[in-house]
């Protein structure tokens, strides 16, 4: 009912407020609710390919987990209707397993040890320094 | 996507024992058009590389997303400075504290003059990525589409810069205060002071953000 009663005002707000210098859409609902959205949609839309950029002779993962392969072309896809939901569905079930609605890929190029614990009982044996990687999410999960 | 670079993982795989550790789920956001059609994307999925010794004390820290190539390029420098802390009567903790000193003063320098940084790449970046969706939250209208793809390219760029300069030296100066330390005792401090993401708040420091403008708070706390 507030939320009725918030739109309510601003439609009252907006006809007796006066004319302004160049017709504007209906500004402090949309920016507040509608217009972030479309903006969202649309600028995650833009194409980038990093590995061809950064190593033109490098052929592109099969299964890269990073952004721009996993989750920018359902944005464009969607943005410029070139490919239904359906398609954009199955796509996404092909995925090697899924938990949840978070497919597994696969982490990239790198050889990870199966943990830190590991990493160190192999450091400990070849001598070699440990990188540790921290991250939000998993990293053999396609949303992370 | 940084370790799908053949010259990244390259190097990890030759000179690291690498791991990878998640400190929590990371926050998504999602779309619903109500149509079938739903949009999913990530927020503040901050990440951090550790360079540690075989005891996993950390030697070097790169915060953030990094371009491939000054990636891979920071991680081959750090290799060769851990072997040099390997040589026989090599005074490790005198050299850790004149490295980090040295670095601190380093990343000063860069910051004062940043077109001469190791920023040069292009690409996408986790911050780039996010940006968007940060600047949705908060209302704010975005730059010109038609410029967004050179934005997006210039943004890994830009991230590198900072992650070299403002983001390391913070390291740096932590590092000559606390010693060695693990990746566990100190990533919350680099999340929260470095990276701006408080992994001990539910909202990761996003729910001003989020709330702040929200006219509907009340309501969709009564349903």
């Amino acid at each position: 009912m507030k939320r009725l009663w918030f739109l309510a005002a601003l439609v009252t707000s907006a006809a007796v407020a006066q004319e302004p210098a160049e017709p504007r859409a209906d500004v402090a609902k949309g920016r507040v609710v509608e217009r972030p959205t479309e903006i969202l949609v649309a600028e995650l839309s833009v194409p980038v390919d990093l590995a061809a950029e950064t190593a033109p002779e490098a052929k592109p993962a099969a299964a890269d987990r990073t952004k721009r392969a996993v989750i920018e072309p359902a944005a464009e896809a969607i943005v410029r209707g070139t490919q239904p939901p359906d398609a954009a569905a199955a796509e996404e079930s092909t995925a090697a397993t899924v938990a949840d609605d978070n497919p597994r890929v696969e982490p990239g190029k790198v050889q990870w040890h199966d943990g830190v614990d590991a990493a160190i009982t192999a450091a400990k044996s070849s001598g070699k320094p440990i990188l540790v990687f921290h991250l939000l999410g998993e990293l053999d999960q396609r949303f992370t | 996507m940084l370790f799908s670079n053949d010259q990244v993982a390259s190097v990890i795989n030759e000179q690291f024992e690498p791991a990878w550790q998640s400190l929590r789920p990371v926050p998504r956001v999602t779309i619903d058009f109500g149509n079938g059609t739903v949009v999913k994307r990530t927020l503040h999925g901050n990440v951090a590389t550790y360079v540690c010794t075989p005891d996993g004390k950390v030697l070097d820290i790169l915060p953030g997303i990094y371009e491939p190539k000054t990636y891979a390029r920071e991680l081959r420098r750090l290799a060769r400075q851990f072997d040099q802390w390997q040589q026989p009567g090599f005074d490790s903790a005198a050299h850790w504290q004149a490295y980090h000193r040295s670095q601190t003063e380093s990343a000063k320098r860069m910051l004062a003059s940043p077109g001469k940084s190791a920023a040069s790449g292009r690409g996408a970046s986790i911050f780039a990525t996010e940006r968007p969706t940060r600047r949705t939250i908060r209302g704010e209208r975005p730059p010109n589409l038609a410029a967004a793809s050179t934005s997006l390219s210039d943004s890994l760029a830009e991230d590198t810069l900072i992650n070299q300069t403002t983001r390391r030296r913070k390291i740096h100066e932590r590092l000559v205060k606390s010693g060695p330390v693990t990746p566990d005792e100190i990533s919350k401090w680099l999340y929260r002071e470095v990276l701006g993401t408080d992994l001990d708040d539910p909202y990761l420091g996003l729910k001003e953000m989020l709330f702040k403008n929200y006219p509907f708070v009340e309501e969709d706390a009564e349903d």
